[in-house]
């Protein structure tokens, strides 16, 4: 694809938001250009399977068909797609800077929609490094995108919805789940189901995903938590605890995927410094938009689950909203069709959010997990930075997460802080006794992805190198 | 219903669930050389076979899979080790975030989640920061 | 807070150098920052402690402190990393070969220990190095210091000897009376101090007007690149002959590529971005200098102040037409002689004899 230097639009993410907002502007005549690193379109939740899977089978996942839609209406509406493309710089105004395998691109914008979901969040406990312990939504990208059973024998623990649905889809597969291991009651999974009744189809799935579970017989451990992890010869053994008699149940196992719920990627967000609010229902720190998803900086958009989780179902809607605004304030759709628009799509929303709320709530990280944390365990997984470390750092004197980091060095790694910046200022805060809001969040450093530094610099001449003033003598 | 009738309902749906897996199970058993095969392949079909080669060992690979699935199903789960404790790391979020699933990919480090497996790859894994 | 004898404003490595000294002679000392003490340049340099780049003129001052950062354990901390390495200024033209030869020919006049060796000999010192070059400088006395841990080790430091630390502070008014100094920040609160020191970094101009002083300094962002963490990638300090990059790799393996090549910031709002040709061009020094850096991946990019004065040289002393004032900063390569010129500073606080007169900021008023 031969792209545009300038785009009216610039979308960064191709998941349900992203290519909701994409579809809504190109119908209005808008020049669209759509980034994903993934090599097509669907984000996490509908990603598509590598490029040489081909389809055999008359059945297929719901995912693959929704997946296969949004690539056929983007392609239809002539929207330029960016796939396999990693922005690593976004500067006010707005410049995206990206790399691929070729080498790096520059694209000019005045409107820029940032639709770059989430990141998982995991607790940390003990050896929660060990190789062969990885998420539940990796097992979910595992399952669904690259079609395979992350092991024979597997144990899934953590909270909320996935928990449900990836013990459903190994299952369905033919994989083992040998436990699942939830921090919630079953009561407050009742009571979850209740508020899921408003989404009637989604109640059904539900029930019948718990079902299947139910009769392959799995042992679900409720109000528990994974107290330690180890390595043994042919697997893992994993240390079962249940939070309220703190009885111990050792397992041994092959795979164990574990997951506390999402947190929205703010890795734009923080970079381009606009201000940011914490809220814990919505996965941590979010950044302050209005209705509409504008945020306070011109021409700056956000919305899907990085405006705040509330899953996949309410994501076209609100990639859409985005969009509507952004249409308004380029004055190409008047008062009255964005009055029209958009009413109808925020009270859908408003109903769903009754719903997003009792899920939310199973994917609260209670206290417990927190104080599970022991002083050896290993926070930032990046630099081995441990719980002890970072208390350390607390009672010299470091008072937010910035400080923290220029002391301890933990988020000056690879991930930059997007694995454990959410545990470290529960952990921090516990020690402070304060907000985790009060220690504020790490500043947003460009590159936003490791940038390879071959595709950086590219084929030069050493007198092709930018020529800059020598330093004084 | 009555409490038989439940119950003989119940474990009809065991028994049924029970003799669907193990048919799966043994379906999965025939396809590449391995004690347990993990890829579902009911939905799609793979690309073909190829070779690559990891720490100057040649395993077989279907092309444009991702590489660290491939090595995780593999019993090939430690891919480097970490700075400090020199621990064993592997995948983990397979986002492209964590950083962990790292590798030299013909000597350069690359996040393995995001590379799909072509013929011939050389990878190292393990202390890859001394070798 | 009672009886503070001076009052450092910022407390970034002059600001808290001077503080250190001062509180070592029993003075009573209290430094204030309108942030955490060296989040400025101080903690975001690269750390780099070089006479190849250093300015002529202060090499005398760079010598002596890299005395001193090479015995930290002696007046600093124990805990923080710095490293006694080779330093190797390369030449990749013969126009480079001929700056590179003047340049060090005057360095070394003003007494840094730098040769000028072949490349075979270079490439003996550091194989890592690209084989192309004309030929290098060789000084022994370079090395670094990992610039991040400098707040932890001098908050350290500074509380061992009663120094009281006071952040989140932003100076907003000074008031002068009665032999005592007022310092009043934005949300009102007060601290009073007999003696003052003027060590706010890019911020000097600011305070400088409190006391009614007018004096340009220009504020330079200069971007840094890190890699992660990499097998040994070079062994020496690098840089080139005109002067635009810097190369280290620490104990963590990680490479940090310096040299001072422009962004573009906004000292108001604190906003700042690099230019992306910039990083690109800076990349591309730093792969023609290492060229198995290709294999890396940059982690992290940010962006750091440097203050300059307009004839580039510090300005350090006593500030004309007030009692009991005093200024330091805008000392290129700062970070290297920074401890050294606190020191300095200190003396003439305590009334010691102290040549200043190179850094006298009369010279740049009218």
């Amino acid at each position: 694809m031969s792209f545009k230097k300038e785009y009216d639009v610039i979308i960064i993410g191709a998941g349900p938001s992203g290519v909701k907002s994409a579809l809504t502007c190109s119908k209005k005549g808008l020049k669209v250009l759509i980034i994903d690193s993934n090599g097509n379109s669907g984000g996490q939740i509908y990603r598509a399977p590598p490029k040489s899977y081909i389809k055999k089978s008359k059945k297929t996942l719901e995912e693959n068909l929704i997946q296969i839609k949004f690539s056929e209406d983007l392609k239809r509406n002539n929207i330029d797609t960016a796939y396999n493309h990693t922005v690593w710089q976004v500067s006010p105004g707005f410049k995206i800077d990206a790399f691929n395998e070729n080498g790096t691109i520059q694209w000019n914008t005045k409107n820029l929609i940032v639709a770059t979901g989430t990141y998982e969040k995991i607790i940390p406990f003990d050896g929660w490094t060990t190789p062969g312990v990885i998420g539940l939504a990796a097992s979910t990208i595992l399952l669904k995108a690259h079609q395979t059973i992350p092991g024979n024998k597997i144990v899934l623990a953590g909270n909320g919805p996935l928990l449900i649905s990836v013990a459903y889809y190994i299952l369905k597969f033919g994989g083992k789940v040998d436990a699942i291991v939830d921090t919630s009651s079953k009561f407050e999974w009742i009571k979850s189901m209740i508020s899921l009744i408003f989404n009637p189809k989604n109640f059904i799935q539900g029930i019948s995903w718990i079902l299947k579970i139910i009769f392959s017989r799995v042992p679900i451990y409720s109000n528990s938590l994974i107290k330690k992890v180890f390595k043994i010869e042919n697997g893992i053994s994993v240390e079962i605890q249940n939070i309220k008699n703190k009885q111990i149940k050792k397992l041994t196992t092959e795979v164990l995927a574990v997951g506390h719920g999402l947190t929205p990627s703010t890795d734009i967000s923080r970079l381009l410094k606009i201000n940011h609010t914490y809220n814990d229902l919505k996965g941590g720190w979010i950044p302050r938009l209005d209705k509409y998803f504008r945020s306070s900086m011109q021409g700056l958009y956000i919305t899907g689950d990085g405006a705040g989780i509330s899953g996949a179902i309410p994501a076209e809607d609100k990639g859409e909203l985005a969009a509507y605004a952004l249409l308004k304030d380029q004055n190409i759709i008047i008062e009255k069709e964005f009055t029209n628009k958009t009413s109808r799509i925020i009270k859908r929303l408003n109903r769903y959010e009754i719903f997003a709320k009792g899920i939310a709530k199973l994917n609260f990280t209670p206290k417990d997990l927190i104080n599970n944390i022991s002083e050896n365990t290993i926070l930032c997984r990046c630099e081995d930075i441990t719980k002890r470390d970072i208390i350390n750092a607390v009672n010299n004197g470091a008072k937010n997460l910035n400080q923290i980091k220029s002391w301890t060095r933990f988020g000056m790694g690879p991930c930059q802080g997007r694995t454990c910046q959410y545990s470290v200022a529960k952990v921090a805060s516990e020690e402070l006794k304060c907000n985790v809001k009060d220690l504020d969040y790490l500043t947003g450093r460009t590159p936003l992805r490791p940038f390879p530094l071959d595709k950086a610099i590219g084929d030069f001449e050493y007198d092709e190198i930018t020529k800059v003033e020598a330093a004084p003598l | 219903m009555g409490w038989r009738q439940n119950n003989y309902l119940i474990s009809y749906f065991f028994g049924y669930n029970k003799l669907y897996n193990l048919i799966k199970f043994k379906k999965r058993l025939t396809l590449l050389h391995e004690t347990v095969n993990l890829r579902i392949h009911d939905y799609f079909e793979r690309g073909k076979k190829v070779k690559i080669i990891v720490n100057d060992v040649t395993i077989e690979a279907y092309e444009g899979e991702c590489l660290s699935v491939v090595l995780f199903i593999t019993n090939r789960k430690n891919l480097r080790t970490s700075p400090k404790l020199k621990e064993n790391r592997g995948m983990f979020c397979m986002m492209g975030s964590c950083q962990e699933c790292v590798v030299l990919l013909d000597g350069k480090k690359v996040t393995s989640c995001n590379i799909f497996i072509k013929d011939g790859m050389k990878i190292k894994t393990g202390n890859l920061d001394e070798l | 807070m009672n009886n503070i004898d001076i009052a450092v404003i910022g407390g970034g490595i002059n600001g808290s150098s001077t503080a250190l000294h001062l509180a070592k002679s029993g003075l009573k000392v209290c430094v204030i920052d309108k942030d955490s003490i060296c989040r400025g340049a101080s903690g975001v340099n690269a750390g780099t402690l070089t006479m190849h780049m250093t300015r002529a003129k202060l090499i005398p001052f760079a010598k002596k402190g890299w005395e001193l950062w090479m015995n930290t354990e002696k007046w600093l901390s124990n805990n923080i990393d710095v490293k006694k390495k080779n330093g190797l200024c390369l030449a990749f033209t013969e126009e480079e070969e001929n700056l590179l030869n003047e340049r060090s020919q005057i360095r070394k006049e003003y007494g840094a220990d730098i040769n000028i060796i072949s490349k075979t000999e270079a490439l003996k010192i550091d194989p890592n190095i690209n084989n192309k070059i004309k030929c290098a400088a060789f000084c022994e006395m370079d090395g670094y210091v990992s610039a991040n841990q400098t707040g932890d080790a001098y908050t350290k430091a500074l509380k061992e000897n009663n120094v009281e630390i006071v952040e989140n502070f932003e100076v907003s008014k000074i008031n002068n009376s009665n032999n005592n100094y007022e310092i009043i920040d934005v949300h009102g609160k007060k601290i009073n101090a007999n003696k003052i020191v003027l060590a706010a970094g890019v911020y000097l101009e600011k305070i400088l007007k409190l006391v009614d002083i007018n004096i340009k300094i220009k504020c330079f962002p200069q971007q840094l690149i890190v890699t992660e963490r990499m097998p040994e990638l070079l062994r020496t300090v690098i840089t080139v002959a005109h002067g635009k990059l810097s190369l280290k790799q620490f104990e963590n393996g990680t490479v940090l590529i310096g040299g001072g090549w422009p962004g573009k910031g906004n000292i108001e709002n604190g906003y700042n971005e690099t230019i992306p040709e910039n990083l690109i061009g800076n990349m591309r020094l730093a792969c023609h200098a290492i060229p198995n850096l290709k294999n890396s991946r940059v982690s992290r990019v940010w962006l750091g102040l440097e203050a300059e004065t307009d004839d580039a040289m510090p300005i350090i002393g006593e500030l004309p037409n007030l009692k009991n004032a005093f200024i330091i900063g805008s000392i290129h390569s700062g970070y290297t002689s920074g401890p050294y010129m606190g020191k300095l500073l200190s003396e003439k606080i305590l009334g010691n004899d102290v040549d200043l007169s190179l850094f006298d900021i009369r010279r740049l008023m009218n």
